[in-house]
């Protein structure tokens, strides 16, 4: 194949390259047009802005350290009663009520009892949150929390 | 000498500067399966290029990894594209890395003095593993997390150094929120420098050798790297760049439900890439399948010298051959039984 064959394939595949990117351009533009300001929410917490402020809240006193993010639990304590682990919050929905689980966060759990009456304390426990948090800040919080469990994705299925 | 002012700052000669464009290349690298070397090495400028656009969005941490993603995947401008270039790049980088070593082992063109070039092939392969496995793990969806989950478990079945492994990769016994620091840090730090590295003493190399010739190919005649050799690198770049567009916005980049440690999901699958081994783990008991995996990449990286040894053993037997092509096989035949599973 000459030289000017392949500088014309060349020309040929970068105005392809370039028509492929105006087309790209007039696929953003029809995207904006469909999402618009805001565009698909995919949890709860990204819709309500109470939500959004009590995701705020958890991550700011660093609930999400012993939690789990989105308090998905999963963290360890060692030989701790709850299965050598910290509890998940998904499901604080079906346990309390908002005044008890704001009553909870105030509390904490300050001794955490062993699943081996014989094995070692466990090293974490829930320190008390009356003095941090209150006001506003324990509504959006205890309303994020209250909120977890709701819409849990199914075990998908690939 | 480069003129003036500039010349003066950097004493170097024009004719240094030229020669590597004047390298006489043997024909038969004019046929496209030869070209195939070059085309990792655009990828991964793509890789670079997306990869930094996305770390402008993207925030490492447990609690915002998925809705970073989400917010460049939906609202970020361009965002579906530079995550999907990314994606369908590293898919690409693959096939592409694929086709080039097996070319180069079909050629045997790891013949001595070549042994090195290869066996710096063969790193540059794994590193791209690496960097699939890690970066994948950085979406912080279902399957990414239990996939990162499963995939580390694997390391930590390691005889020996496997605990101290898991645990260094991890920041802790399980995967907790040191894990995606580490792995982003991995993915934009360390695996980057040591691909740039690699990839600068592999093309030294090409380029200190020159490019193999072939042992069937009698011919004598060369042609220029520039413009005719550049030329062809350039469609073929180019037409990876418009596939690449293309396959993205046919299928822009998914995102499954956010990372639940709670819920293992009934299916875990690697990516596409990782099916040979894994299938071969689930066929086998786990030591053993361990065992001979990592026999399998030292067989790998030893390849122009097992190669060697077993002309010497048998004479024109090709038994090299028959054995590299057998593992190729098995090797497709297993990414194909866990594709149908």
């Amino acid at each position: 194949m000459s030289i000017t064959a392949q500088k014309y394939i060349v020309a040929v595949l970068s105005l392809a390259l370039f028509a492929a990117l105006v087309v790209v351009g007039r696929v953003e533009s029809k995207r904006e047009e469909v999402y618009g300001g805001k565009r698909a929410p995919l949890t709860a917490a990204s819709l309500d802005p109470q939500l959004q402020r009590g995701r705020l809240v958890f991550v700011k006193y660093g609930c999400n350290a012993c939690h789990g993010p989105a308090g998905a639990g999963g963290i360890h304590n060692l030989n701790a009663e709850t299965g050598g682990e910290i509890n998940g919050l998904t499901k604080v929905s079906e346990t309390y009520t908002p005044a008890e689980l704001a009553e909870k966060i105030r509390t904490g759990v300050p001794t955490v009892e062993k699943a081996d009456p014989t094995g070692p304390e466990p090293p974490l426990h829930m320190p008390a949150y009356r003095d941090l948090i209150a006001g506003q800040e324990m509504q959006d919080l205890v309303a994020y929390l209250l909120s977890l469990g709701a819409g849990k994705p199914k075990s998908s299925s690939w | 000498m480069v003129p003036g002012w500039l010349g003066q700052r950097i004493p170097i000669s024009i004719e240094a500067l030229r020669r590597p464009l004047r390298e006489e290349l043997p024909v038969h690298l004019r046929f496209w399966l030869f070209w195939l070397g070059g085309t990792p090495l655009l990828l991964f400028g793509v890789q670079v290029a997306t990869g930094i656009l996305l770390t402008f969005y993207y925030v490492p941490n447990p609690a915002h990894a998925y809705d970073s993603v989400r917010q460049i995947t939906l609202v970020t401008r361009f965002g579906w594209l530079i995550r999907g270039m990314h994606h369908t790049a590293s898919q690409l980088m693959f096939v592409a890395v694929l086709l080039h070593m097996i070319r180069v082992f079909v050629t045997r063109a790891y013949r001595a003095p070549r042994e090195l070039t290869w066996v710096l092939g063969v790193v540059l392969f794994l590193v791209t593993l690496g960097f699939g496995f890690t970066g994948y793990s950085l979406v912080y969806d279902q399957l990414s997390y239990w996939a990162t989950t499963v995939g580390t478990n694997l390391i930590g079945s390691l005889p020996v150094l496997g605990r101290p492994a898991l645990w260094m990769l991890r920041g802790g016994p399980d995967v907790n929120p040191n894990t995606l620091s580490r792995f982003y840090d991995f993915h934009i730090g360390v695996l980057p420098t040591l691909f740039v590295a690699v990839i600068v003493l592999h093309l030294l190399l090409v380029r200190l050798h020159g490019v193999a010739r072939l042992q069937s190919d009698t011919r004598k005649e060369t042609y220029d790297f520039f413009p005719d050799h550049v030329l062809r690198e350039a469609a073929i770049g180019l037409v990876v760049l418009l596939a690449l567009v293309v396959a993205t916005m046919v299928k822009p980049p998914e995102l499954g439900p956010p990372a639940n440690p709670d819920i293992t999901p009934a299916h875990i699958r690697p990516e596409w890439y990782f099916f040979p081994p894994y299938h071969w783990l689930k066929m086998v008991p786990m030591h053993v399948g361990i065992v001979t995996s990592g026999l399998f990449v030292v067989a790998m990286v030893l390849w122009p010298w097992v190669d060697e040894g077993l002309e010497r053993v048998a004479p024109g037997k090709h038994l090299g051959m028959v054995l590299g092509i057998a593992g190729w096989l098995f090797t497709l035949v297993l990414l194909v039984l866990e594709a149908l599973s």
